[in-house]
């Protein structure tokens, strides 16, 4: 587990859309670090005989008849209510190359 | 007319009529709003009752809602300038719940932007001020409907719970916060942060409001598959069963706690061994580890969640992002990234499971456990920059509850010298709300808190 | 020159034919309606949304994967796959990493190009969401998202094609298999299956995989399939002759004139930081849920074919026979109305396209003992028309005598013209050789 760099920084922003200014760049690599170190902790804990867990509930097998059930569709009006910008029914981004 | 300090139920029972009781409310908000900001939104004219609901359980008294919950064409920001212009194009299902029983919805209350903190001071509108001392944070992230509730600008509210966000607020703001089981009440609907801990519950002044809005949030639902189909139990029906209970104390939940706050949790736990109950000593997970349990699953999902804000459909771009939101999001794609996701996020998971299995396996001893809501009281207005970890410290007593999905209740146990209000948590297993709310509307009385005098200073 | 081996896997993606879409109950009739008019919270990633899985869905998952001979899973999961692209309306799309439904499969065939038998082994069967739509329109992309979480099988092939051919054949025969089991259309052309090969070369003789692959993206039909994977064959040839490697990449396909055009160099393979779905619990299904699937199960073309071939049909028939539900059912009507020594030629008949086989079960039983009876012919009217055949075409008749036999078969057509088909094609054959020996 390694220090986190500014090269790192840009490489997590790239991955998560987001765009980071040189400016808070810097401060990131530091601010992060500092929560890895932190969570290093959990090495005290002996998880060997832990089986593979990933859900907070002990639920299984949910799944819904398919039916349809109108009262969860939206107009067309409703879907692009929050939009900044549609035409003729779309949404609209600038071209994606 | 004057209702302060009157409890949901007492409201109900009262024969008011409850249209001049939201009018009265929404006066209240309007007038003393600026001066705590509680609120990121409220109509400008008090709402009309609607016909049908006056009959129904709630019978139209007023209920505000926490800003990351939607309501129908309401703004629904979770106080955030990327969603400052969103407004909820579908209810919450607890939304729909609360109006199907009968509330009349005023106003949505503040919160740190995304519910990511626990003061309320990062919400990108301004932070919310504790009513017991403006200079000082009510505590978050549902800080706005724990003040709200505390200086009496409306009976009672609903918060969200990730890890603290209603207990934290609830203790620093002197009044109930109650989260329940994951899994017991829908989340459809509300802005999600973390996935497999958000849990929505109610900020009340009573115990017996927590146990009447429970009773009308709980329950499986068909948009959200996580709930699960257990019976809602008549909560209200069950508070004042005289049960006497094991009650667990670990200290482990007492390590770097304000010593004024210790011997108030000591007190009560005191008054309750003399009521009948009994106390024993327990041994507990160090709640240590329940942090980085968090701060890594927790980014893990947020990071996540928040992938679907790119303004296309709706809302701002992601330059609208604040820096705890952007921080959240980066640490969380670390944990997840390839390499790490082994190190990280299952690490987390697998002693997250540890951390579900030691309150399952104490809970064969005791049947509550009780401890202080938080190390410390409520923190002045800019205080979060002084500690590294803010959050992660202030909520250290509450994560592992939420970390194994218990439910878990804070209700003021009484002052601090500081002037500022002290709460104490009782946390049960899972699903059993009902023992939750028994010892703590048992404690509640036998404390009786004063409510009404900060209520007062907003009159 | 070398001389290489083509080494192709395939991915293909089949929509399901559900009535709701895969993670909530909005309609999943989107083909063709007006932007933005099928959708719902969900559809759209609207903030609070949530997934609730479809159970139809995952049943005919599970029946595809069986379908393919895979094992199944008795513990799985859907995972949370991240990427940005303006058509994923949350950022990620909710798929399956590593516990799909099913996995290890086999399919056999019979390659119509070269006769031999040929095992491809199936890597996986899982269930995922589908994107919306992009359009473009000059500096500006239009998003409709109806098409937003529609269910999609996804199933993935192991490299084992060594031939475009082989491809095609097999991409036809899924198509049965899947519209077989009634689970969707299976479409190009309205995207309800597409397919993205991925293609290498290595030396002939070499058992190792290359160390290279290009995937292939755009194909909108089988031919176009077999047109991409040559093109591609072609062109990494070139490249390792020149004694280079064909950079790893993603290339589309271009229509006008059946090349691949680059598309993005793959710098590094994907981060896609899957991680389990929080808001759907896991799966854990026991036998008795897999044997109700089981029983979900159409009878599949190539038990079909074995069925009809026990009783007298020719393989060759039987395959053409199954290749759509609708007629094989129909069939299947018409053999229990006829005796069993007509099924033979009745398949014969539909095959050649001697009648057109209906719902009127009856009907179809007479026209056909009809068209199976030896014709009243008329001996003398017959010599007559033969004589006068074979006399106009002379060179004909030599050719015949030379040897060529498929020129009978032109005499026959010219004798039944001559009779008004009024004759019995078996006594026309008969006569005709008797004259021409």
């Amino acid at each position: 587990m390694s220090k986190l760099d500014l090269a790192e920084i840009q490489h997590l922003a790239k991955l998560s859309n987001l765009r980071i200014t040189n400016e808070e760049a810097l401060k990131y690599p530091e601010q992060l670090s500092e929560s890895i170190e932190y969570v290093k902790n959990l090495e005290e804990l002996d998880i060997s005989s832990v089986p593979d867990s990933f859900f907070t509930t002990r639920a299984i097998n949910l799944m819904e008849e398919d039916e349809v059930r109108t009262s969860d569709m939206l107009t067309q009006e409703q879907a692009l209510k929050n939009a900044q910008s549609t035409k003729n029914g779309y949404f609209i981004v600038k071209r994606i190359l | 007319m004057n209702l302060l300090g009157k409890s949901l139920t007492e409201l109900l029972k009262s024969e008011l009529h409850s249209q001049d009781v939201v009018d009265y409310f929404h006066k209240r908000i309007v007038k003393y709003n600026p001066t705590l900001h509680a609120f990121v939104s409220v109509d400008e004219q008090s709402p009309k009752i609607k016909e049908d609901r006056a009959n129904e359980k709630l019978k139209g008294l007023p209920i505000s809602l926490k800003d990351n919950i939607g309501a129908l064409y309401s703004p629904t920001t979770a106080s955030s300038k990327l969603l400052e212009t969103y407004t909820a194009q579908y209810a919450a299902t607890i939304t729909h719940k609360l109006a199907k029983d009968g509330a009349t919805l005023l106003g949505k209350t503040n919160l740190d932007a995304w519910a990511h903190g626990s003061s309320t001071e990062t919400s990108d509108f301004g932070a919310t001020h504790n009513p017991y001392n403006i200079d000082y944070v009510p505590g978050g992230s549902s800080g706005g409907s724990a003040a709200a509730v505390s200086a009496g600008l409306i009976p009672a509210a609903i918060g969200t719970e990730t890890a603290g966000s209603i207990r934290l607020p609830a203790s620093w703001s002197g009044v109930v916060g109650l989260k329940p089981t994951y899994g017991r009440v829908s989340r459809y609907g509300i802005v999600a942060m973390g996935s497999s801990w958000d849990c929505p519950g109610p900020i009340t002044q009573t115990v017996e409001d927590a146990a009447l809005l429970l009773s009308t949030l709980a329950g499986k639902d068909l948009h959200d598959a996580t709930t699960i189909d257990q019976e809602v139990p008549n909560y209200v029906a069950e508070l004042t069963k005289e049960r006497k209970m094991t009650i667990g104390i670990a200290q482990e939940y007492f390590e770097n706690v304000d010593p004024e706050i210790v011997t108030l949790v000591q007190q009560a736990v005191s008054l309750l061994q003399k009521s009948g109950h009994t106390v024993k000593k327990i041994k507990l997970l160090h709640p240590k580890y329940a942090i980085s349990v968090y701060m890594l699953l927790q980014r893990s999902e947020v990071s996540s969640n928040l992938a679907r804000y790119d303004g296309i459909r709706f809302g701002k771009n992601r330059s609208f992002f604040g820096k705890e939101a952007e921080r959240r999001i980066l640490l969380g794609t670390y944990a997840l990234s390839s390499g790490y996701y082994d190190a990280y996020y299952k690490t987390a998971q697998k002693v997250r499971y540890l951390i579900r299995q030691d309150f399952e396996n104490v809970f064969n001893e005791v049947d509550v456990i009780f401890a202080p809501t938080a190390p410390i009281t409520a923190t002045k207005l800019g205080d979060n920059e002084k500690f590294a970890f803010y959050g992660e410290m202030m909520d250290v007593l509450t994560e592992p509850a939420a970390a194994a999905g218990i439910p878990a209740i804070s209700i003021p146990i009484g002052m601090h010298s500081s002037g500022l209000p002290v709460g104490g948590q009782f946390m049960a297993r899972h699903f059993d709300e009902t023992t939750l709310l028994q010892v703590a509307h048992q404690l509640e009385q036998l404390i009786s808190f004063d409510r009404l005098s900060v209520m007062n200073r907003y009159e | 020159m070398n001389k290489y081996t083509p080494v192709i896997g395939l991915e293909i993606h089949v929509q399901l034919a559900t009535k709701s879409k895969m993670f909530s109950r909005c309609s999943a009739d989107w083909f063709g309606k007006e932007p933005n008019t099928v959708v719902c919270p969900v559809s759209l990633g609207l903030p609070g949304a949530l997934p609730v899985p479809n159970k139809k869905a995952i049943e005919w998952a599970i029946l595809v994967g069986m379908a393919l001979q895979c094992k199944q899973n008795k513990v799985s999961k859907f995972d949370r796959k991240h990427y940005f692209y303006p058509d994923l309306p949350k950022g990620y799309q909710i798929s399956q990493y590593d516990q799909p439904f099913s996995y290890d499969g086999m399919y056999e065939f019979i390659s119509k190009k070269s006769g031999e038998l040929k095992k491809i082994r199936i890597k996986r069967v899982h269930l995922e969401e589908d994107t919306g739509k992009l359009i473009h329109q000059g500096d500006e992309s239009l998003v409709d998202f109806n098409r937003s979480g529609m269910p999609l099988v996804e199933i993935v092939t192991e490299p084992d094609f060594d031939n475009s051919d082989d491809v095609k054949q097999f991409l036809e025969e899924l198509q049965v298999i899947v519209r077989s089991q009634g689970v969707s259309d299976a479409d190009m052309d309205k995207g309800s299956m597409r397919l993205e090969p991925n293609i290498s070369l290595r030396k002939e003789g070499e058992t190792e995989l290359p160390n290279y692959k290009v995937e292939v993206k755009n194909i909108n039909s089988f031919n176009f399939a077999k047109r991409a994977i040559d093109f591609e064959v072609k062109r990494h040839a070139e490249i390792l002759d020149r004694g280079e490697t064909p950079p790893q990449e993603t290339r589309g396909y271009s229509e006008g004139n059946s090349s691949t055009v680059s598309q993005r160099i793959k710098e590094e393979a994907a981060d896609y930081r899957y991680f389990p779905e929080p808001d759907i619990p896991p799966f854990v299904f026991d036998d008795d849920f897999f044997a109700e699937i089981k029983k979900q199960m159409q009878e599949l073309p190539h038990e079909n074919i074995k069925r009809y071939e026990s009783l007298g049909i020719t393989y060759d028939e039987a395959y053409i026979l199954t290749r759509d539900k609708k007629v094989s059912l129909l069939f299947d009507k018409l053999i229990e109305a006829l005796d069993s020594d007509l099924i033979g030629k009745a398949a014969r008949l539909v095959v050649n396209k001697k009648f057109a086989l209906t719902d009127n079960i009856d009907k179809a039983v007479v026209e056909i003992k009809n068209l199976l009876q030896p014709k009243e012919t008329n001996e003398d009217t017959l010599n007559t028309v033969i004589d006068e055949v074979l006399a106009q075409n002379s060179a004909q008749v030599e050719e015949f005598k030379q040897g060529k036999e498929t020129v009978l078969m032109f005499f026959i057509g010219q004798v039944m013209k001559g009779m008004k088909g009024q004759a019995d094609a078996q006594r026309v054959q008969e006569v005709l050789r008797e004259k021409l020996a």
